[in-house]
């Protein structure tokens, strides 16, 4: 129970004193123990932006020179790798779906979500908590277990092998988390606006969309923006539902790209174009809103 | 939020899951199949047909093949719709045969293709595609009666599911500039096989290189061997027994020494069993080991990176004992569903590829070796061709063996113990006698 | 220290705090909160129709069918129990278990070390905000990512041994040795995964206010002390949520092993690197099988199964050390 009261704090974080320094009490208690764990730590931080901009490097040179030399620094920015990955390796429909996919999936899910998670969260009864307890247990699913049923029944209405189908799935197994996340966020609104609102005579769906949504706007983004996270990763459920070329998503792309390699001969060049083309949009949307998802990613997962 | 493209389909989803118990329950429910043997060669003209190939965008089959395909679209007034989807094809094909989006026309090796649709009956009888011509011959007269009498790729209803337009070999391969004794005066037997790798040995030189990580390769050894001792068809026949003991029979044991004299003999390049493919190959084609076992598309694979005035020659798997020794071939080619919606124009594009012209392409481009006896090849097959055509019998790869999950699950993660050498040669003969009678009694 | 424990201390206050408001609300016009209730259709059902459809029922079926023999197409042969059996006889679902639990508990236990030891570190280092962020980035990336770098790194000519060459190793390890494999999945995902976990528990940290560790240290409490005094017992429900996380996100562990260290011939990653996720999917949709959708659903079934307790066991064991403060 006390997870779920923590996200509130997450989402809308109190702005508290961070990087206050230390009291002097404590400065003493530098050892050495703690400057060699600060060390290590600075060289992970190192290492970790080393090698991602070692993959971005590696992207602009060809294979032969990337295996004569991993240490390498492109001596052209040659994109040629890239075109090859864009046009040979299907990646160029590959991402076209994966971004449809991912923002549509992503709007409707918090669209279909927020209404439920506002009722659950504003109407509290024995009903809406058994409600809420249904959706906590999906949390605890993992997408394995529903696969093969999954594929016969899209199968038995033709949408096995489409993304719209690909769509409804995303948004069914992202209710539990978006629904669970939202209702605390609800929850942590204060309820006098719309006390007032409804004073003034506003019905209650009124009194939603006008004053509670636009208030909700923060919690709702984050929510968005980490189901577009967990959409355009998804690779289980759309590795098994997509069998068309034309409707991979970007990661069955890659895997198809990473197992022709057996056959055609190894294009690391190509693949590292490949691996840039799935973690940018991600770089992109953690250094634009990346305080917000560490929050709502890192509290918000409960259960 | 009243989005009618969401729910229409979600509603359609209720009735399904309702229903899923009941179809599931209620048995098979697929169109006959038997109907659909067709009039292969009647109009075509306007239909849309869906190829799901084993190629990828810029292979070099890939290329021939879709210029055959603009050729076949212009005559036959059909349009192909073309999906390169690479080795996976299959893996994709499991799954969709299963559902209502089944491609007209699939291609794939024999060993990929069997399990998939051969076995489980779902590829459509051949025979009328057998009978159409090309070129004015007959397709049967096409492909040589050798490489059919061993093929396994007849159904239950007695016709082919399978045409071959192309077949791999393999070989003992390597580099003829620099080792012509071994072009000249190529190791005949076993025995011979390994003072040749002595020698090679003693010259400085690494005899053998592998890409101990795939399984397919290592098994190559153990099953060839097999081979050499009971003859094509003799894994094929120990993998059968449903009680095991077929291992016990002392030319098994003999087999699987000799591969493990391969690993205590320490001729195999440093690494191998640590590696990830191509990097031995790698190795290999730049002169860092003189012999490799392996496949007819060597010589396209490596071609980027072999040292330069590579000339790919190979001598073929040494017999045992005096016994004749038979030659791999593969077929590649296509199958089509018996779902497929288009199955008429499916045959045509078969039969179609048939055609000299993209034979020749195949042989002399692509560096494959082509179904039809009159088509041309390249230097680099010149070695596996001489073998095949002067071999008495022809054996396939794995033996043919497509029993479901025996490769993958029961033999090839065993075989790879013993290829890596971490059991005994007699631990694994041990271990398989067990693994397999189990293997049969949950599969049987 | 005065710390009297309780049994849900966060909650005490923020609910009692919304109650209030509840009733203050009823007691002036529960209008909008009858108008809200008519709301239940509209507003849940087509949450509720979702998730019903695309998640319970699959869920439901998979019961069903793991209950059956069955190639997905063809009749359904009902075949009770057999195939859990015949799944716990299988060598290699034996093996991929024993892959997930090694996950679940070696790699869990080595993630929650290190990224505790990390907080301690981060809290109040300068920086802290920067070093933050970037150790939590990798857990926005498709795992697929670190499998096929991982080749490249770990390949015979690859980033590790041409570092390692100018240490005069010369003979390095065989990383990508099948039975290597898998220890370098769980270093790969110690990596990747720590990080996120630090981010979690530095909320937990966080939250504790400074001023305890400046009476302990007044009081000449020695680091460990305050760490076995303070830190543990104020994060203890933080960790709880992070060992609930990982138990389910460790069993889903499917795209860094079916890529791990590029391709293999096979199309399929060596058997002795299979988790439970990934022998359900080649179960069920491997070519070289006919697909055995039972017994693939009898295997993800055994994995929620497993989660499930876990998850009973832990919140039982983390429940009752909550603290106040």
């Amino acid at each position: 129970m006390s997870e779920d009261l923590d996200i509130p704090v997450a989402i809308a974080p109190k702005r508290r004193p961070r990087n206050r320094p230390a009291s002097p009490a404590m400065r003493g208690e530098r050892s050495f123990l703690r400057s060699t764990g600060v060390g290590l730590l600075w060289i992970i931080v190192a290492v970790s932006i080393i090698m991602l901009g070692w993959m971005v490097m590696q992207a602009f040179r060809d294979t032969r020179s990337i295996l004569g030399d991993p240490w390498g620094l492109p001596e052209t920015i040659d994109f040629g790798n890239f075109v090859r990955a864009w046009t040979v390796g299907d990646f160029a429909q590959a991402t076209w779906n994966s971004a449809v996919t991912t923002i549509v999936s992503s709007v409707l899910t918090v669209a279909i979500a927020a209404p439920c998670a506002y009722y659950l969260g504003r109407v509290e009864n024995r009903f809406t908590r058994s409600i809420s307890l249904y959706f906590i247990l999906g949390l605890g699913i993992p997408a394995q277990v529903i696969l093969i049923p999954l594929f016969v029944m899209l199968n038995q209405v033709y949408l096995t092998d489409s993304l719209l189908g690909l769509n409804l799935v995303y948004i069914g197994v992202s209710m539990p988390f978006t629904v669970f996340l939202l209702t605390a966020f609800f929850r942590s609104l204060p309820l006098e606006m719309e006390e007032a609102a409804a004073l003034d005579g506003t019905t209650a769906v009124g009194t939603f969309f006008r004053i509670t949504l636009p208030l909700a706007k923060g919690g709702i983004l984050t929510a968005f923006v980490l189901q577009v996270i967990s959409h355009w990763n998804e690779t289980l459920l759309s590795l098994t539902l997509m069998q068309s070329t034309e409707k991979y998503t970007l990661p069955v792309a890659l895997i198809s790209f990473v197992q022709q390699q057996t056959y055609s001969g190894a294009d690391w060049g190509g693949l590292f174009a490949g691996l840039v083309i799935v973690v940018m949009p991600m770089l992109v949307i953690y250094i634009w809103l990346g305080r917000r998802l560490t929050e709502g990613l890192t509290l918000g997962m409960g259960k | 939020m009243g989005n009618a493209r969401i729910f229409r389909p979600l509603a359609l989803l209720l009735g399904s899951a309702l229903a899923l118990s009941a179809t599931a329950c209620g048995g098979p429910s697929e169109s006959s199949a038997e109907a659909k043997a067709t009039d292969i060669t009647s109009s075509i003209d306007g239909q849309n047909l869906t190829y799901w190939s084993m190629w990828k965008e810029g292979e070099p089959q890939q290329k021939i093949l879709a210029a055959a395909i603009a050729d076949f679209e212009k005559e036959s007034g059909a349009s192909v719709k073309v999906q390169w989807q690479g080795r996976s094809s299959t893996e994709k094909l499991v799954p969709a045969l299963n559902t209502n989006n089944v491609p007209d026309i699939v291609d794939g090796a024999f060993a990929k293709l069997a399990p998939v649709i051969g076995d489980t009956e779902q590829g459509l009888g051949l025979a009328a595609t057998y009978d159409a011509t090309v070129d004015g011959k007959k397709v049967s007269d096409l492909i040589p009666e050798k490489y059919l009498a061993n093929a396994a790729i007849d159904g239950k209803d007695g016709q082919p599911w399978m045409l071959p337009y192309s077949f791999s070999s393999d070989g003992l391969w390597f580099n003829q500039a620099s080792h012509p004794d071994l072009a000249s005066a190529p190791p005949k037997t076993w025995d011979e096989f390994l003072a040749t790798l002595d020698a090679l040995k003693k010259a400085g030189e690494v005899p053998l290189a592998a890409d101990g990580d795939i399984a397919g390769y290592n098994s190559t050894w153990f099953i060839t061997l097999m081979q050499r001792y009971g003859g094509p068809g003799a894994f094929k026949e120990l993998a059968a027994d449903k009680s095991g003991n077929a291992w016990d029979n002392p030319q098994v044991l003999e087999a699987a020494k000799k591969v493990e004299s391969l690993i205590k003999g320490g001729y195999i390049i440093n690494g191998y069993d640590s590696s990830k493919w191509p990097a031995q190959q790698q190795l290999w084609a730049t002169g860092k080991a003189a012999l490799l076992l392996n496949g007819s598309w060597l010589p396209t694979e490596t071609a980027p990176y072999a040292t330069p005035g590579f000339k790919y020659s190979s001598f073929q798997f040494p017999a045992v004992d005096d016994k004749p020794a038979s030659v791999r071939a593969d077929f590649v080619g296509f199958a089509i569903p018996k779902k497929a919606k288009n199955a008429a124009a499916a045959q045509q594009l078969a039969v179609f590829m048939l055609k000299k012209k993209y034979q020749d392409a195949y042989g002399t481009e692509a560096k494959v070796l082509p179904i039809r006896a009159d088509a041309a090849t390249s230097p680099e097959m010149a070695s596996i061709k001489a073998a095949l055509d002067a071999a008495p019998q022809i054996h396939q790869a794995f033996d043919g063996v497509v029993f479901p999950g025996y490769l993958d699950k029961v033999f090839n993660p065993k075989n790879d113990q013993l290829f890596l050498g971490k059991i005994s040669a007699e631990t694994f003969v041990k271990e398989m006698k067990q693994a397999q009678s189990q293997y049969w009694k949950d599969n049987g | 220290m005065t710390l009297t424990p309780t049994k849900d201390q966060t909650g005490v206050s923020a609910r009692s705090s919304r109650s209030t408001s509840r009733k203050l609300n009823r007691a002036e016009g529960s209008s909008i909160e009858r108008q809200r209730r008519k709301l239940l259709i509209p507003f849940v059902g087509p949450a509720f129709l979702f998730y019903t459809l695309l998640f319970v029922l699959p869920a439901a079926g998979a019961m069903w069918i793991s209950l059956h023999r069955w190639s997905g197409a063809g009749p359904m042969k009902f075949v009770g129990l057999d195939n859990y059996f015949l799944v716990f006889r299988d060598e290699l679902f034996l093996k991929a278990f024993g892959n997930t639990l090694l996950l679940l508990f070696v790699v869990g236990i080595a993630i929650f070390v290190i990224a505790f030891g990390l907080c301690l570190i981060l809290r109040d280092m300068v920086g802290k905000k920067i070093a933050r962020s970037v150790i939590f980035f990798p857990h926005l990336i498709n795992a697929l990512v670190f499998g096929v770098l991982a080749g490249f790194i770990f390949n015979p000519g690859g980033l590790v041994n041409t570092l390692l060459k100018p240490f005069g190793v010369t003979d390095p390890p065989k990383w990508l040795a099948q039975d290597n494999l898998f220890p370098l999945i769980m270093v790969t995902l110690i990596c990747t995964t720590t990080g996120y976990f630090t981010t979690i528990l530095m909320a937990g940290v966080d939250r504790i206010p400074p001023y305890y560790y400046e009476d302990c240290a007044l009081a000449g409490a020695t680091p460990f002390q305050r760490l076995r005094y303070v830190v543990l017992p104020l994060t203890w429900d933080v960790f709880g949520t992070c060992a609930v996380l990982w138990t389910i996100s460790s069993i889903k562990i499917f795209e860094v092993v079916w890529v791990f260290g590029g391709s293999s011939g096979a199309g399929i990653p060596p058997t002795q690197s299979w988790t439970t996720a990934v022998y359900t999917y080649v179960t069920a949709f491997s070519a070289q099988s006919t697909p055995a959708y039972g017994a693939a659903t009898a295997s993800a079934i055994i994995s929620l199964a497993l989660i499930s307790v876990l998850v009973v066991i832990l919140r039982r064991a983390m429940r009752r050390d909550a603290v106040e403060f």
